[in-house]
Formats: C-alpha cells, sequence, structure tokens
C-alpha cells in the first residue's frame, strides 16, 4: 500500500480492529473521526473560540481574503462547517465530487488565502470550511464540491503548485490525487442514500466488515474488511471508487 | 470617583432598557470561567454599545436596580425596595448609597432624560447623504458616536466618525481629535479628509485604510507558531508608536482595536479621540483620560482604586500600555492574570509582575520577555527612557535560540518503543492501558501525532473503570475535540469520586479533576458540576482537617488543591489562604511545586524563592518533573537541560522504560507539562500516620458511623 493517506487508513483500519468495541456505528464513528489532530492547550489561545478561528484564515470582517470571497460568494453558517456557495445561488448545489484541502492547522494562515484565490479562479461551484478549532483539526477541514470532477482535477493540479511545501495533513479514506496527501478526492453518494458522504459511507461499510469478523485475528479482520470493500467497488489501495460505486450499492 | 453631578434628590434615574442584568449562575461555564472565581450570588451588568465595563453587583444590588426599570428618584426606589423585604429604608439608603452613586458614576444608571437613556442605535442608513458623503456601511456605533464607510466625492472611501446629537463633549473632543490627525499628516495614521458639522452634528471624514486589527494578525502568527513573523508584527507596531510619540503626540486609549495592520503591511493607528501632548506637567491630572482597564499603567490604577482623579499620560504611562498591547499580541494573553473584574484588574495592576511565559503555557522567548519586562515596570522611571528606545530593544532582541535538548540514547529507545507499543496497541500497552494511555496523549500532543491520539482513546477505554481512569478519558477526549465524550468522561469520574472517602483518595481525586477544569474557559465542556465537587468536597477535607483526628490529608497537599482549583476558577480562595502559606514557610516545609504554584497565583518573589530553595525529589521522575515546573516557574532554560540531564543519568533501576518515555514526551515540550492524574507527586505523599493516631481516627470514624 503505498500513499500516505493509504498507509493512514490502514493504520485506523488496524486500530479499530484491535480496538474491542462492540457497536459498529461506534466503529464508524472512531474511524470516521481518525485524523483529527490533537487539541493542544496553547491552540484553545492562538486559534481563539467559537468563531474566532476564522481570523487564522483570513477571513476576519473587512480581511483581504474575505473581502475576495464575499466578491462571488454567498455563505452559510452550518453546525460546524462554513458553506460558500458561487453567486448567483439558484438551487441547492448537488454537486458530488469532491476535492480535500488538507493543510496543517499551523498553515492555514498561509495556505488559505491561496487556496480561496484558486477556487474564486476556478469558479468553484461550492466549497466549505470545518467551523471553531475543532473544524480546523479534523482532516477534512476544507472541501470544494463540483459537478465536474475535471474541473476539480483543474483545481487540484493548481493547488498543487500554489501550495508547494505545505505540510499536508491527509484524509483518511480518499484518494490521493497523485500529489501527496495534501490534495485528494471522493465522491459523494446520491441524495437519496442514507450515508451522507463518501467517507462515511466507506467506514460505515468497513465498521460493519470489522463487527462481522470479529472472532478472527486483526490482520485477518483487517483484510477480510479490505476484501469486502473493493467488492462493494472501492479500490482500497487508492481508497477510489471503481466505477462510482456509491450510487450502485443501493441503501445501507 | 468623581462625584455625580446630578441633585439626586429631583432626578429620576432609569435603568435603560438594553441594560441586562444576569445572574452569574446562568451564564454558561467558559464565560463564568472567564469571570474568573466570584460567589454565586453575583449579577453581571453589562450594556451593549455603551463604553461601559461589565461590572459585577451583589444579588441584593441587583434586586434593587430593577426599581430603576422605569424612572424613579434614587431615594422612592430605595424606599420601595425596603418596603417590600421589610427593611429600615433609612439604613438600606445608607447602605445602598456608594454603590448605586457608582452606578451613576458609570453610566449604567443614567438620568430619565438623557441622551444616554436611549440605545445606541445607527443614525443612518446606507445610501443616505451625510455632508458630502455617501453612507455606505455602518462600521461601529457607540453611545456617543458612530464611524461609517462611506463614498465622498470622485468615489473615495473615508472613514465617517460623526458625533450624536446633543453631545457637546464629543463634538468637542473630534474636533480636537481633527487638529491631532492634521498635525499628524497621516503619519502612522489615517490623513484626515475633511472635518465640520453638519445637521448639528460634528463629524470628521479619514482616509479609509483597509486591514485588520493587528490582534488578528498576531493571532495568524501565533496559530502558525511563526516567531518570526509575529517580531516582525510587534517591531512595526512599536515603531508606529515610537513615531506617535517623537512627533509629541500621546495616543491615550491604546488596545488592539485601536492599531490596524494594514493590507500592504505597515501599521495604521486609529481613533485618536483620547490623544494628548506629549509633556505634561509632573503631577498633573486628567480627569477626562479614559480607556481599557487592562491596558491602564499601575499608577492610573492606583488613582482609580483611590477613588482619585487621573494622572494625566505621559510618555511613560503609554510606555506600559504599549508594552501591554505587545505581551498580548505576543502571547494571546494579558500581562496581569486576572478575572474580568475591574477592581481586581486595577489591583492586580498595581501589586503584580507579569508572570514568566511558560507559567502562562506560553514557549519561553528570555530576550523578548526581559524587554517587556522592563517596559511593565511598576514605576515609570525604571521602564526605557522612551519608546523609540524600547522598539529598538525590541528588534534587537530577536528570537529565541533553538535550545531543544538532545536525547540520551536510551531515552530515545525507551521512547521510541513507547509509541510503537502504543501505535500497535500491544501486548504492554493492554496490560497497562492507563500509563500507556496517558503517555500516548502526552506523545500525541508533542509531536502534533492523529495515530497516537486515536490509540490513547482506545486505550482509556481499556483502563479499569475507576476515577482515574475518567480523568484520562476526559484528557483524551478534551484532546480530541470529542465534548461529547468529555461530558460523559467528566460525568463518570464524579460517579467515581463521589464515592471515595474523605481522605487521600478524594484529595488525589480533586487534584485530578484541577487537571480537568484547566482551561474551561476555551472550551464548550460542562464542567459546573466538576467544579461544583471539587470545591465542595474541599471545604470537606479542609474542615476535617480542623479537628485533629480526622486530619488525613495534609496541609500541604490540602493548600496545594486549593490554589489549583482557585486557579481554575472553581473557587473563591480562602482568606486565611496566605496566612496558612505564611505558616508552611515558617516550618519551611520543602515543596517545589507548592510553592511555584503560590507563585503563579499570588505572584510573590518569597513563593519563588521557596520553590527554588525547595528540596528536589530524589526518585528520577519526579526530580525530573519538579525541574521543568521550575522552568515554568522562572522560564529558565537550565532548568530543561537539567531535566534532561536526570533523565539521562538515571540508573534503570530506578526510572522504569514506560517512566523514561514519558518523562522524554514531557521534553519535547516543556513550557506545557502537566503531571498524570492518576500519580500524586513526591512531597504529598500519605502523611505519616503513628499506630496511635490511626487507632485515633478508625475510633473517631466508628463513632461517628454510629452516631449517624
Amino acid at each position: 500500500m503505498t500513499g500516505r493517506i493509504a498507509q493512514l487508513s490502514l493504520a485506523a483500519l488496524r486500530m479499530a480492529a484491535s480496538a474491542r468495541y462492540n457497536d459498529p456505528a461506534v466503529v464508524a464513528q472512531w474511524l470516521y473521526q481518525f485524523g483529527t489532530l490533537p487539541r493542544l492547550p496553547a491552540m484553545d489561545r492562538d486559534f481563539g473560540l467559537d468563531d474566532d478561528p476564522l481570523a487564522v484564515l483570513g477571513m476576519t470582517a473587512r480581511s483581504a481574503t474575505r473581502r475576495l470571497v464575499e466578491t462571488r460568494y454567498e455563505a452559510t453558517t452550518l453546525p460546524g462547517w462554513y458553506s460558500f456557495a458561487l453567486r448567483p445561488v439558484e438551487a441547492p448545489i448537488v454537486a458530488r465530487s469532491k476535492l480535500y484541502v488538507s493543510p496543517s492547522p499551523e498553515a492555514l494562515a498561509d495556505a488559505f488565502p491561496l487556496i480561496a484565490q484558486v477556487f474564486l479562479r476556478f469558479e468553484v461551484p461550492s466549497f466549505k470550511i470545518g467551523r471553531g478549532i475543532e473544524g480546523l483539526l479534523r482532516s477534512d477541514k476544507i472541501v470544494a464540491y463540483s459537478d465536474a470532477p475535471g474541473r476539480l482535477q483543474e483545481v487540484a493540479a493548481t493547488l498543487y503548485r500554489e501550495l508547494r511545501g505545505c505540510p499536508p495533513q491527509g484524509v483518511p479514506f480518499t484518494a490521493e490525487c497523485g500529489c501527496g496527501a495534501l490534495l485528494s478526492t471522493g465522491v459523494d453518494p446520491p441524495v437519496a442514500k442514507p450515508a451522507v458522504s463518501w467517507r462515511s459511507w466507506v467506514t460505515n461499510r468497513l465498521a460493519a466488515s470489522l463487527a462481522r469478523h470479529s472472532d478472527i485475528s486483526r490482520e485477518e479482520a483487517v483484510a477480510a474488511a479490505l476484501a469486502e470493500i473493493r467488492l462493494d467497488g472501492v479500490d482500497p489501495e487508492h481508497w477510489r471508487p471503481a466505477d462510482d460505486p456509491i450510487g450502485n450499492a443501493g441503501p445501507q | 470617583m468623581t462625584a455625580a453631578p446630578f441633585d439626586l434628590a429631583s432626578t429620576l434615574f432609569l435603568l435603560p432598557p438594553d441594560a441586562k442584568i444576569l445572574p452569574i449562575t446562568e451564564l454558561s461555564a467558559r464565560l463564568r470561567a472567564k469571570i474568573g472565581p466570584v460567589e454565586d450570588d453575583q449579577s453581571v451588568i453589562t450594556r451593549p454599545g455603551f463604553r461601559v465595563t461589565a461590572r459585577l453587583v451583589p444579588a441584593p444590588l441587583a434586586d434593587l436596580l430593577g426599581e430603576f426599570r422605569a424612572p424613579s428618584l434614587v431615594t422612592d426606589a430605595v424606599v420601595r425596595f425596603a418596603r417590600a423585604h421589610g427593611q429600615d429604608p433609612a439604613e438600606m439608603l445608607d447602605l445602598a448609597f456608594d454603590a448605586l452613586a457608582a452606578l451613576i458614576d458609570t453610566r449604567i444608571l443614567v438620568p430619565k432624560d438623557s441622551p444616554d437613556a436611549a440605545e445606541a442605535e445607527p443614525s443612518l442608513g446606507a445610501g443616505q447623504q451625510f455632508a458630502s458623503f455617501e453612507i455606505d456601511a455602518l462600521i461601529r456605533s457607540l453611545e456617543d458616536s458612530e464611524v461609517y464607510r462611506a463614498s465622498g466625492t470622485g468615489g473615495c472611501v473615508v472613514a465617517l466618525k460623526i458625533a450624536r446629537k446633543d453631545r457637546p463633549i464629543t463634538a468637542a473632543a473630534l474636533a480636537y481629535e481633527a487638529r491631532v490627525l492634521e498635525r499628524l499628516a497621516g503619519l502612522g495614521s489615517p490623513r484626515l479628509l475633511a472635518h465640520g458639522t453638519e445637521r448639528g452634528r460634528s463629524y470628521l471624514a479619514m482616509e479609509w485604510c483597509d486591514g485588520v486589527s493587528i490582534a488578528f494578525a498576531a493571532q495568524q502568527a501565533r496559530a502558525s507558531r511563526d516567531r518570526s513573523r509575529l517580531h516582525t508584527l510587534v517591531a512595526r507596531m512599536l515603531d508606529a508608536y515610537a513615531r506617535l510619540h517623537e512627533s509629541g503626540v500621546l495616543h491615550g486609549d491604546v488596545h488592539p482595536g485601536n492599531c490596524l495592520l494594514r493590507d500592504d503591511g505597515s501599521i495604521a493607528i486609529l481613533d485618536f479621540g483620547n490623544a494628548r501632548r506629549t509633556g505634561a506637567a509632573p503631577g498633573a491630572i486628567d480627569p477626562a483620560r479614559t480607556g481599557i482597564a487592562q491596558f491602564y499603567d499601575p499608577q492610573m490604577a492606583a488613582a482609580l482604586l483611590a477613588a482619585q482623579l487621573p494622572p494625566a499620560a505621559t510618555a511613560e504611562s503609554e510606555q506600559y500600555s504599549i508594552a501591554v498591547l505587545a505581551y498580548f499580541l505576543l502571547t494571546g494573553l494579558h500581562p496581569i492574570d486576572a478575572p474580568t473584574v475591574q477592581q481586581e484588574i486595577l489591583q492586580r495592576t498595581v501589586e503584580r509582575p507579569p508572570l514568566p511565559f511558560p507559567a502562562r503555557g506560553v514557549t519561553a522567548w528570555p530576550q523578548v520577555e526581559a524587554v517587556l519586562a522592563r517596559a511593565l515596570e511598576k514605576q515609570p522611571d525604571r521602564r526605557f527612557p522612551s519608546v523609540s528606545a524600547m522598539a529598538r530593544a525590541f528588534a534587537s532582541a530577536g528570537l529565541p535560540p533553538d535550545l531543544k535538548p538532545r536525547r540520551h540514547r536510551t531515552a530515545r529507545g525507551a521512547f521510541d518503543t513507547a509509541v510503537e507499543t502504543v501505535r500497535g496497541l500491544l501486548a504492554p500497552a493492554a496490560e497497562s492501558p492507563l500509563e500507556y494511555a496517558w503517555f500516548g496523549l502526552r506523545a500525541a500532543l508533542a509531536m502534533q501525532d492523529a495515530e497516537l491520539l486515536a490509540a490513547a482513546d482506545i486505550l482509556a477505554g481499556w483502563a479499569a473503570s475507576g476515577w482515574a481512569s475518567q480523568s484520562v478519558a476526559a484528557h483524551v477526549a478534551r484532546a480530541r475535540s470529542d465534548v461529547r465524550a468529555e461530558n460523559k468522561a467528566i460525568g463518570d469520574f464524579l460517579g467515581f469520586a463521589e464515592r471515595l472517602p474523605d481522605g487521600h483518595q478524594a484529595a488525589a481525586a480533586i487534584l485530578a479533576a484541577t487537571g480537568m477544569l484547566e482551561g474551561n474557559a476555551f472550551r464548550s465542556a460542562d464542567t459546573t458540576a466538576l467544579a461544583r465537587w471539587a470545591a465542595e468536597r474541599l471545604e470537606r477535607l479542609i474542615q476535617a482537617a480542623s479537628i485533629e483526628p480526622y486530619s488525613m490529608v495534609a496541609e500541604p497537599l490540602l493548600l496545594h488543591l486549593e490554589l489549583s482549583l482557585g486557579r481554575t476558577g472553581a473557587v473563591v480562595l480562602r482568606p486565611d489562604l496566605p496566612a496558612r502559606l505564611d505558616a508552611m514557610a515558617e516550618k519551611r516545609v520543602s515543596n517545589a511545586w507548592l510553592w511555584s504554584l503560590a507563585h503563579d497565583v499570588f505572584a510573590h518573589d518569597r513563593f519563588k524563592d521557596l520553590a527554588l530553595a525547595a528540596r528536589l525529589p530524589s526518585r528520577p521522575l519526579w526530580r525530573g518533573f519538579a525541574l521543568l515546573r521550575l522552568h515554568q516557574l522562572t522560564g529558565d532554560e537550565h532548568w530543561v537541560m537539567d531535566a534532561n540531564r536526570a533523565l539521562a543519568n538515571a540508573p534503570s533501576a530506578r526510572l522504569s522504560v514506560q517512566e523514561t518515555a514519558l518523562l522524554t514526551a514531557e521534553l519535547r515540550n516543556p513550557d506545557s507539562v502537566i503531571l498524570p492524574p492518576f500519580r500524586l507527586p513526591a512531597g504529598f505523599g500519605r502523611p505519616r500516620c503513628s499506630p496511635i493516631r490511626r487507632i485515633a481516627i478508625a475510633t473517631a470514624r466508628h463513632q461517628e458511623q454510629r452516631s449517624q
């Protein structure tokens, strides 16, 4: 298994197989959260409370990046997220292809203004940012959406150039864009499906597999879970959908 | 304070409708922690949009203020209130008069017909014309003035500051501000474009400066752990104030909101409404001098505490305020650690020196701390001769040297082995999950490692149930930003701790609780029940200790518990605490933890001396922790080196591999070292108990149980 994200994903799966959790929902949640960085006491002070961490992104009121984003995007505050939609917003955006941008927290102040410029340049239809410190410590802290996967590839290629040297965090169970753990992709399930996102769909399936194989050794349980997710149409070497598996796999 | 210039016999006073009175018990745990330790029967009064500092008032006074929701004479309100509560009106008036006068002085109670009685609402809307400007957006609305972004002729964007109607003092202040801006001619400040009077309202129009408060820029640099950027930013700020002083102007209201980092990286100082000329005569007073309490210099604070008129601002007094701003930008904290209660801020500004960065959990920066310490001297003549001199000293202080201690090979091996044990959830970790969970957490924090944190979470779940494991689980949940899990762990902790008998275990659990309460002002977990339990149990232990046969917990530990809880804001320190500390000092109690904590809380040098003179534990683990505690106390790096040496030289028989790994993890981040919550450090062990005394305690307990 190659690549930082693949390593992270396998480490998560191995730990989860050892964890002795009884409830698959708990395992799924634990896998989903894997990769969240520790919250240091100093971060509470330096990032600030509630919505103060916006300042770290350069998105405080009247800042240059905020002014730039506000020229084209409509912002909405959601529990856990800030969501931005390209104006004019005529209907809910149902884009399923997503690009994860995962700089480590200490790189955000420099990285986010560049990321915002690239989103604007390519007119990314919508993107979201994790809210509060906890939102910026999670691995999938910045997510861009588009219904044109090719467009997201262009965005990823540009970000790769613009963010050269930026320390990555890496989003487990997503597909690296071929340029390290900083950028990766996923495909969300159709709106009617019960899982709300690519990662929750994958981690639910892995958790269910581990629960079915709780009576065998850790390595065997991990191998079984990887084999089963492959049957669901996910390449577990790269955490990439073979052929949009979510839409075909049916409800959970 | 100044006497209220009103005829109290004939003026109807009003508590304005937008003034909020909130009982302290109704505030969130986080806000309570921010306010600091205060009695539960207090209320907070705030008034949004007004330059009124939030004030704490006792419950009876808060109730009395309710009488002013409709306009009332002071005497009528007091009489009504006294009668309703069966009190003597004359006596009540006598008791309440000073407090009411102070509330009138601070414009919380206002005359019915005064402009202050109305809410501070914006008077102009977008698109409206004012003088030759078209209003674009409201930036700030206060009781005496408003600031708008507006467009001038030719489309240039301006900041338009307009006095509210019927505010003659503000009109004069604006005229003065215009003169100051004219004099500065854009030197580190917005350029003045126009000033005058329109529809009876004074205004001034200034160049619009795009940028953000310097506080946000500093926050970015701190969050990036970029001290070079932080140093450059603060150096520019100091240069800007130095130039201002050199041009003969004191700003008069230093705080982060008045210092802007422009998009081009330059600094603009804003709001010259309180500006003064340099060179006030010695001893001069300035009744109009104002500002934000945290930025007052000690002389201003002392005058306000003594109910005297403020001394006139000087270059030295402003140097102190600028140093407060610099300290705040560099650390995110005010130099004087005080609850947000005006009186307490003033008192501590007069009495207490700033603590070194590591004592506040901030990485040491000795050269810069030395510059700040001088600028923050209590005596003006001990500060720098000028802000320019301070700026030069700061610029040459530069970045801290990289003093990362070289790790001994054995220590590195033990650390790496322990990390792999945690990551792989291997057999040793499964056999001692509590200890490995704690190590995993501390190593995860030191290395910013998500995998170690996830493993620590699993190990904490494996640990046998009990208050200690729940305490570790709460720490892990906090590091994972998992509020629900943290609340659950706190609840489970209480379930075990409440069943502990009074004694050593209960004391250890209180200490663990203080660790869970630390920093609760910064998070959403509900720690109210935990704080209450810790405070009540400590009170019981102190009471028990006062009855000799029941005394199971030694006085140094009781003092340490009270200081620890006091620092978290969970308890109000008992008035006899200093005397009890003195008694321990006289008994030559030697305990680096107790005296270091006493110094953190009271900032008295004698406590620091006692801590430095304390005999250090001989056991290598505790010796290492004690040395790192002394580093936090003083900020001196040599304690870190000593701890590293202690680790390297410890015989393996006296320091287990696991202990070596833990100490190695702590050495990676010596400014934020904390003790494991499941162990009491050396010096706080069980008090020696003679057989006769044990029998006396057992007999007393037996009798107590029978009597119940």
